[in-house]
């Protein structure tokens, strides 16, 4: 009686995993620094975090195609040395200069999708290859020299509206449409089916090739709006903006519970929790003043720990699903 | 069989007018110089490139250029690129102090000058000049002229540190110019926090709102770069603590380069004190080496730029010599 | 009776083999018409026809009175035709009702964007679920439900699109007894509702039993297309292979020794199955019966390494076994014929020759410098090629996955018979595929014992097993309800102790 509600309780956990590290996370910063559990912390950490949120919204439609864009960074870099630019030196309106970014945003999505499905390029390389075209025409365009911005734009990044800042409202208008979009939509139901199995998709009549165009453009549309609440908090567009980013954001996708093999997946909880995770750690970490050398260690650690509980999870529903699997067919 | 023949029949013309057009270019007897970077990233190098050949201009010296974008490799091969086009000179400025050094032996080979252009190698092998600014002292005084404002207040202050790459040695003994510094002042100055930023303004944006978050009271802070000033400037604003010099809330300010944004802070009175590396003259000072050498007098292995603190006190006299002023003082 | 859909002098080559050759074909209105023929007959070729995956060459088809020729499968939905495959087409993620309206939810608009209208999609798949008489909710994830319920799913799906013409394409093959049953009410129903329907299958029976009509294709040719009451089996048979059958299965004359070459005590897996215990002789063909579920493929997989046991004890010829795995047993020379053979089997796109070469592979490797023996080796293969009868033009350059199912059946067989082994455990060797084919596997299997082979064959046809055993062990869920002998053979206390349900003897 006794193993068995252990084991019932341990299972608990392994499903809830994200939520338990989560609980953790928070709990021992929580001791270590009594600032980190305030009210104005936990807004600072999804202030932060909104850039990453948006990010990961968008990477998440491209995951659940069973897909990948690793050009997310450099279009958030293309966005922000010309949306820069263009109020810069040629004093453009921000009502102007928003729209035009993220149409910007939707083009490199739209490109990256045409590759893909036009020129039948795997994502992983096609995405690859934007990534070093966006860079390289963002270092181009800006001369690879920061860009300061002027306090108008600036503005965006700090205005609170109701007591909650701006960011934090834009990236919750994100995640509530692609919520919608993946729950409610024809579109997001007929998106889990062609990641699950396009071939399947196809043959029910899903137009496979429309769904992941969409997807892409998503993305890039995601990125765009991640670049110009990024730039519009740090006032500042240096030449290594968005570098890596991507990487950040498809650990967020994943930990949120989203399979890199597709059909499976959500942005609200999932996606959410898993950035604003990753944005915990890094605040908290400096929050209980760490020495700097460590922190690579800790981030590491505990990311390594994640994926681990996520594999453990993984062969034990394999395990489990292994009867349904074999009655089927024996 | 038939068809390569003919091709090479048709081709001829051109082999044999290759090596003419060869022999028959101008004979230039100037020297040649040259000039691989690891990077354009920031305003410090793009002006650092542009002071190099405008020295070399002066010298009446030929000038290369080639950027690696932050890889070592490439670099390597960059360099070996310029020994195999003959050039008489090498600058460089490294990836880093290991990866320099196959390229300081490949130019020793080839019995090339080298001078590394603000960072040392990691090893003293082999022949070669460096012309770089001393790190450690400039942090250092810079530090102690914020610490000497705040002994005059005769109240304790806090201080925030953000520190650069921990891999980048420029980085390592600013930070240790800086604590030295503060060790002087054990009284005056406390540090709270120490943030490293991999050079990156989005880490260096959260990780002064954590520490702010934090350490509400701190009231010191220094950059060891100027390029991380627009983001620190916007957790200041947004925390209420960006104020000028004077103001009851001003927070002491203190930061590295001595680029345009830091003069303009300087002069709006927000920026305290800058620790500025002489550019024109480690530019000069680099091409300068390689002439030296050519000419059989090689100079002092390691050249040093003592650099200067540029303050809201000196800031009239030293702005001709602020790199990041050159703008207003042409 | 008017035709709904007739077929004139349809012909289609794939390069210079002539696939269908002058082939006529009739379906009249409110007509199930089954359809029967050797794998390569050409059903599927003519089946993709209809669909308009496939041009034909020449010839004419007329459908519901108009002249039907699809350029895709869309064009061939809006006609009116439907196709139910053997392999289900769901998508496991989604829900029932998500499948059935994938590309045609309803919705309803929200300032200015469309949205799902739950409720209404909802009431659309409960109308349609229950005209298939299938209770679940339409909310249930379409994982969580058995293969006969998906493919329930799948019948409503084309329901939804008021086809005059449902083509079921083997449908039974995955499906247990008691399910088959229940798909035949469905196509009981669906007659009534008008909508004609072309049955193809394998299983002569089911064919007899629900068809108005039958029609036999062999090599491209309509042979035959009469009323099915003028079809008997034996004579059907005859038709479609061209040549007189003697007789399906070969006469079992030998004796199983008292020897025993495996024995199984008290075994589980925690899971599927409980205290399975079992002994098998040299030249003993063991059957294994049940209905699917019941635990028989776990069975198989545990003893063979492939999912760990729980308790239990294996001997192989008298000595205890602890830790069991596929190295263990191949080394022993015991081989297992999964019943996925396209999942476990083969490699579809390498030859058949290198095939069937390796499991062997060992033992053709030859020291000092543990180089293979090529000549030995393919002197071997072309022994067993010829032994196991797959036809195919070439074994070196033809790929498996160019084969016929039952062809690539023989090959897997062919493929273990290279280890030369003393124990082979069948699992659904004759799944899906041809009357020949199978016939050819039933000969393979005597053989084999004959030569002193001890044989395990899972199937769930018990004509099948009454005729090849000498055993029979029959599993209901998960545990063994009957051990019968020969001598004991009794066809209804066979299916009886596997269909009897025992409420308080499940497994946790």
């Amino acid at each position: 009686m006794q193993t068995s509600f252990l084991q019932g309780l341990g299972k608990m956990l392994l499903d809830r995993s994200i939520i338990v590290l989560f609980v953790i996370v928070f709990l021992v910063f929580g001791l270590l620094s009594p600032q980190f559990l305030t009210l104005q912390n936990l807004l600072n950490i999804l202030v932060q975090s909104a850039t990453l949120i948006i990010l990961a919204s968008g990477m998440t439609f491209v995951i659940i195609t069973a897909g990948i864009d690793l050009s997310v960074g450099s279009i958030m870099l293309v966005v922000a040395v010309i949306s820069g630019k263009a109020v810069l030196d040629y004093d453009l309106p921000l009502l102007v200069v928003i729209p035009l970014g993220m149409v910007l945003g939707l083009c490199f999505g739209y490109l990256n999708a045409l590759s893909i499905h036009r020129l039948k390029i795997i994502p992983f390389i096609a995405t690859l290859g934007m990534y070093y075209v966006a860079r390289g025409l963002g270092l181009l365009i800006s001369e690879t020299r920061a860009l300061n911005l002027p306090e108008s734009y600036t503005w965006l990044g700090n205005t609170p509206i109701l007591g909650i800042p701006l960011p934090v409202w834009i990236m919750a208008v994100v995640v509530f449409a692609g919520h919608i979009i993946l729950s409610h939509t024809t579109y997001g139901r007929q998106l889990y089916a062609v990641g699950e199995d396009a071939v399947r998709a196809r043959k029910a009549g899903v137009k496979v090739d429309r769904i992941i165009i969409g997807s892409y453009v998503l993305c890039g549309l995601c990125a765009a709006i991640a670049s110009l609440v990024a730039t519009a908090q740090l006032g500042a567009v240096s030449p290594t903006f968005g570098d890596q980013r991507e990487f950040t954001a498809i650990a967020a996708v994943v930990l949120g519970g989203t399979s890199l093999f597709g059909g499976t997946g959500k942005i609200f909880p999932g996606t959410l929790i898993g950035a604003i995770l990753i944005q915990s750690i890094e605040s908290g970490l400096v929050m209980v003043s760490l020495d700097p050398y460590l922190y690579a260690v800790i981030t590491a650690g505990i990311l390594f720990f994640v994926v681990l509980i996520d594999s453990i999870k993984h062969q034990r529903q394999n395990r489990k699903s292994a009867k349904p699997l074999l009655k089927s067919s024996s | 069989m038939k068809q390569n023949c003919s091709i090479i029949y048709r081709l001829w013309p051109c082999l044999v007018l290759f090596p003419l057009l060869w022999c028959c270019q101008p004979k230039d007897d100037r020297l040649t110089i040259g000039v691989s970077f690891e990077t354009l990233q920031t305003e410090y190098w793009v002006t650092s490139i542009n002071a190099i050949e405008a020295a070399c201009e002066k010298h009446n010296i030929r000038f290369l250029s080639a950027v690696s974008n932050g890889d070592a490799n490439r670099q390597f091969e960059q360099v070996n690129n310029f020994i195999s086009r003959g050039v008489d000179g090498i600058i460089i400025a490294p990836k880093d102090g290991n990866t320099v050094i196959p390229v300081i032996k490949a130019a020793n080979r080839a019995n090339i000058p080298i001078v590394l252009y603000n960072r040392s190698p990691a090893k003293d092998i082999g022949q070669y000049v460096t012309v770089a600014a001393n790190n450690y002292d400039i942090a250092f005084h810079t530090t102690k002229y914020l610490c000497e404002l705040a002994r005059q207040s005769g109240r304790q202050w806090k201080a925030l540190e953000l520190i650069g790459n921990l891999g980048d040695i420029n980085a390592v003994e600013r930070s240790k110019g800086f604590n030295a510094a503060i060790a002087q002042y054990p009284n005056d100055v406390e540090v709270v926090a120490a943030v490293p930023t991999e050079w990156n303004q989005e880490k260096a944006l959260a990780g002064t709102t954590n520490a702010l978050q934090a350490h509400p009271d701190i009231d010191f802070i220094f950059s060891a770069s100027d390029f991380l000033i627009p983001p620190i400037v916007s957790a200041l604003k947004n925390a209420d603590k960006y104020h000028p010099i004077g103001h009851e809330k001003h927070v002491l300010f203190g930061a590295f380069d001595g680029d345009a944004t830091a003069y303009q802070l300087l002069k709006e009175g927000y920026l305290d004190a800058d620790g500025v590396q002489d550019v024109f003259f480690e530019c000069e000072a680099s091409v300068q080496a390689v002439v030296d050498i050519l000419k059989g007098n090689p100079p002092e292995k390691v050249l040093v730029d003592p650099g200067f603190v540029i303050h809201t006190k000196n800031l009239e006299a030293m702005a001709p010599k602020m790199w990041g002023a050159a703008a207003d003082h042409k | 009776m008017t035709d709904l859909l007739r077929c004139e002098k349809i012909e289609k080559s794939f390069g210079d083999t002539l696939v269908l050759h002058q082939l006529e074909l009739t379906v009249r209105k409110n007509e199930l018409l089954g359809l029967v023929g050797e794998n390569g007959a050409g059903k599927s070729t003519l089946m993709n026809i209809l669909g308009g995956i496939l041009p034909p060459n020449k010839g004419a088809m007329l459908f519901d009175g108009q002249a039907y020729a699809p350029k895709n499968a869309l064009e061939a939905t809006q006609a009116g035709i439907a196709f139910i495959h053997q392999e289900l087409n769901v998508l496991n993620h989604l829900t029932v009702q998500e499948n059935l309206f994938l590309t045609s939810m309803p919705t309803k608009s929200l300032i200015g964007v469309r949205l799902i209208d739950w409720k209404q999609l909802e009431q659309k798949a409960v109308a349609i679920l229950n005209q298939v008489g299938l209770q679940c909710s339409p909310k249930t994830k379409m994982k969580d439900l058995g293969p006969a319920e998906k493919q329930l799913v799948e019948i409503a799906k084309v329901l939804t699109l008021a086809p005059k013409l449902i083509i079921f394409d083997e449908p039974t093959t995955s499906l247990t007894l008691k399910e088959r049953e229940t798909l035949f009410q469905l196509i009981a129903t669906l007659r009534q509702q008008e909508i004609s329907m072309i049955y193809i299958s394998h299983n002569l029976d089911d064919i007899l039993q629900l068809s108005d009509r039958i029609a036999v294709l062999r090599d491209g040719q309509l042979i035959s297309q009469r009323a099915a009451h003028t079809y008997q089996k034996e004579s059907m048979i005859q038709e479609m292979i061209g040549r007189k059958v003697s007789a399906l299965f070969p006469d079992r004359h030998t004796v199983p020794s008292t020897n025993s070459l495996l024995k199984v005590e008290d075994l589980s897996d925690g899971v599927n199955f409980e205290k399975v215990s079992f002994e098998l002789h040299q030249g003993e063909v063991l059957g294994f019966y049940g209905l699917m579920g019941a635990g028989r493929t776990e069975v198989m997989q545990t003893i063979y390494g492939l999912t760990p046991k729980k308790a239990g004890a294996v001997y192989w010829k008298g000595d205890l076994k602890k830790r069991l795995s596929p190295r263990l047993w191949v080394a022993q020379k015991a081989a297992f014929l999964t019943e996925d053979r396209r999942a476990e089997g083969l490699m579809l796109d390498h030859s058949i020759a290198q095939n069937i070469g390796l499991v062997g592979l060992r033992k053709w490797i030859k020291k000092p410098f543990g180089l293979l023996k090529t000549s030995l080796l393919s002197a071997a293969v072309t022994d067993v090629f010829k032994r196991t009868n797959i036809k195919a033009a070439n074994m070196d350059r033809q790929e498996v996955g160019t084969l016929s199912g039952g062809n690539q059946q023989k090959a897997v067989i062919a493929k273990w018979l290279m280890l030369q082994p003393a124990l082979f455990i069948l699992d659904e060797p004759t799944k899906g595929i041809d009357v020949g084919a199978k016939q050819e596997i039933y000969q393979q299997v005597s053989s084999l014992v004959d030569q002193g082979m001890g044989v395990i064959f899972v199937s769930s046809e018990i004509e099948v097993l009454l005729a090849m055993c000498d055993r029979i062990l029959v599993m209901n869920q998960g545990r063994v309800a009957a051990n019968v002998t020969r001598a004991d053979f009794n066809k209804q206390s066979l299916v009886d102790a596997a269909f009897h349900q025992t409420e308080t003897n499940t497994v946790p």
